[in-house]
């Protein structure tokens, strides 16, 4: 072969591969699901915890907050949904429907319906109060309207046990190649959309003197509004090396995830790495909403078969254990073999 | 080789359509949330013309340095003493009545970052008037007619119309979170004016944290002037109250 006709085949096999990725199977499948599920859960958590702060935060208690309302981008049509000034009972209703849409998010049902019914009401709700907010708000935003287009509840939902039960094999036709190519285009957004939250914010840090002399996470851990758990913070401040590697590994973690992803071995530890500081920074700063939020959408970087393979053995030892329960006894393996039999992984894992 | 399997014409049309759309939104992320560039200013802008709001976002988290002063705001009210005389209630540090709600929580209410919100609202927009102009906005501009009052000082004073609409936005939003502070703070007085103040204080530099004795930065004070308490209807008020009566030790 000459060298053109190999560029020419390299090309083309490329092209192949990459249309096979956008038009013949649903990626991150089970990724989509779980970030479906934690958006849901993340959202009801966050409303029902507010519930008894709901009017200081988003209703009419959060007057002083209209004047930035009145000058937003967004349409004044979402003042039908959340105004801030609708009576307190009104505002009670939509409040819990959205934290009841929020558990169907979770669920999974009707997810076509309640994603855009989330997107709106979430919207709506939030926009009230510009005064609260993090990137985790910013975040769900953004990523609700990617979801618009995925199918959010091929999996682990209330929609999917109710196809397969109805047309049992055929819940993966569903829409056909353009449902495939949209929930791929969303897949494809979502994981560009978090490298951007995470390459721009080590970028925007690396500019920083505190950030480069290894001290910055120091000086984030001194203030109030992060002050949450001082005692351990004020341990964590005391070691000068603790406080560069935290620094530093926040930043490196950011700045390379892309890449780390390539790879399987670098995967693990880029998600393991990033989840820490995720869960780091929630629990320490009090930004667990944000936290979790990150955590949900880098959900979708786990391989399908990953999530088969630990759901699969995670539902024998539920069963197992269920089973030696019901016995009294604890024959060793005993079921083990049978419950082997009866699990099944989806062909396409 | 393997045959590519048959696919329909317009599935393959979709997909490149599919494609430039999401590549283009790609392209406007970026140029959104990178930091700013000669390419941002020259090409950028088509790209970015359609991310606010529903993808307005930003990503300087602690960046390029982490901010290394508190934010507070501070109110305080004045009032008619029983016997006629003017009275003065002691500041109250409203930041540290709204901190104290994530403190020790995994999962807190979603509004105890108001006050830090608000200080950054306001302290931009009065950045944004000069030296004369922000004497303006410490001076007192009390009664009825204050903030008519103060909007003429303002202008008087050369701010542009635009600029004061956006300073008074900004102070409005301040002295109605204390207005309806003081309500719950001192439920036995009625508040015949209000001031704020922000505050901020450094905290004790790292090179220094083992030194003994070591004192944080005195804090440094903006102490705006005395208005008259920001009118809100009965249930403005008790939506506040109700969780900000929680909060008051």
């Amino acid at each position: 072969m000459s060298t053109r006709q190999q560029v020419t085949h390299s090309l083309r096999e490329t092209v192949r591969a990459g249309e096979s990725w956008m038009l013949d199977s649903r990626k991150a499948s089970y990724g989509v699901a779980v970030l479906r599920i934690g958006f849901g859960a993340i959202l009801a958590v966050q409303l029902a915890v507010t519930w008894p702060d709901r009017h200081l935060a988003w209703g009419a208690g959060r007057s002083f907050a209209q004047g930035r309302v009145d000058t937003d981008d967004f349409p004044a049509a979402l003042d039908a949904l959340f105004s801030g000034s609708s009576p307190g009972v009104l505002f009670d209703l939509q409040y819990l429907l959205l934290l009841a849409l929020a558990v169907a998010l979770m669920l999974g049902w009707r997810a076509r319906l309640v994603v855009p019914l989330v997107l709106v009401g979430y919207v709506a709700l939030v926009r009230t109060n510009p005064f609260i907010g993090d990137g985790g708000m910013q975040l769900m935003r953004i990523v609700l309207v990617y979801l618009l287009i995925a199918d959010t509840s091929g999996r682990w939902s209330i929609d999917a046990r109710r196809r397969e039960r109805r047309h049992p094999g055929e819940s993966r036709a569903r829409l056909g190649w353009p449902g495939t190519l949209l929930h791929n285009t969303a897949v494809l957004l979502i994981a560009f959309q978090i490298f951007v939250v995470y390459v721009a914010s080590a970028m925007y840090k690396i500019q920083g003197g505190l950030w480069q002399h290894g001290s910055a996470i120091y000086y984030v851990f001194q203030l109030d509004e992060f002050s949450t758990w001082p005692e351990v913070t004020a341990w964590l401040s005391g070691s000068g090396t603790l406080i560069t590697v935290l620094t530093y590994s926040a930043v490196f973690v950011q700045l390379f995830f892309p890449f780390l992803l390539l790879r399987r071995g670098t995967r693990v530890v880029a998600l393991v790495a990033i989840t820490g500081m995720h869960l780091g920074i929630g629990l320490l700063m009090g930004l667990m909403y944000f936290s979790l939020t990150m955590i949900a959408i880098d959900a979708i970087f786990v391989r399908d078969v990953t999530y088969v393979t630990v759901s699969t053995r995670v539902a024998r030892w539920w069963r197992e254990r269920r089973a030696r329960r019901r016995a009294g006894i604890s024959p060793p393996g005993a079921a083990s073999a049978a419950e082997e039999h009866r699990t099944t992984v989806p062909a396409d894992a | 080789m393997e045959k590519s399997p048959a696919r329909p014409v317009r599935a393959r049309v979709a997909m490149v359509v599919a494609l430039a759309v999401a590549g283009f939104h790609m392209i406007g992320t970026f140029f959104y949330t990178a930091p700013s560039t000669p390419a941002t200013a020259e090409v950028g802008g088509p790209f970015t013309a359609h991310m606010r709001p529903y993808f307005g976002q930003s990503w300087r988290i602690f960046a390029p340095d982490p901010q290394t002063i508190d934010l507070r705001i501070w109110v305080r009210a004045a009032y008619d003493s029983p016997t006629g005389e003017q009275t003065m209630t002691d500041w109250v540090n409203l930041s540290e009545v709204f901190n104290a709600q994530v403190h020790h929580a995994v999962l807190p209410a979603r509004t105890w970052r108001i006050p830090v919100s608000l200080h950054r609202y306001h302290s931009g927009a009065l950045e944004d008037l000069s030296d004369t102009q922000q004497a303006v906005a410490f001076a007192d501009h009390t009664g009825a007619e204050g903030r008519e009052a103060l909007r003429d000082a303002l202008l008087g004073a050369g701010a542009s119309v635009s600029t004061v609409e956006s300073y008074q936005r900004a102070e409005d939003a301040l002295y109605e979170l204390g207005s309806n502070a003081a309500w719950v703070l001192w439920p036995d007085v009625a508040p015949g004016a209000v001031q704020m103040s922000t505050s901020t204080q450094g905290v004790v530099p790292f090179s220094e944290r083992h030194t003994t004795g070591v004192q944080r930065p005195a804090e440094s004070f903006v102490r705006l002037g005395w208005r008259a308490p920001l009118e809100s209807t009965a249930a403005e008020r008790a939506g506040f109250a109700e969780a900000f009566g929680r909060y008051v030790p």
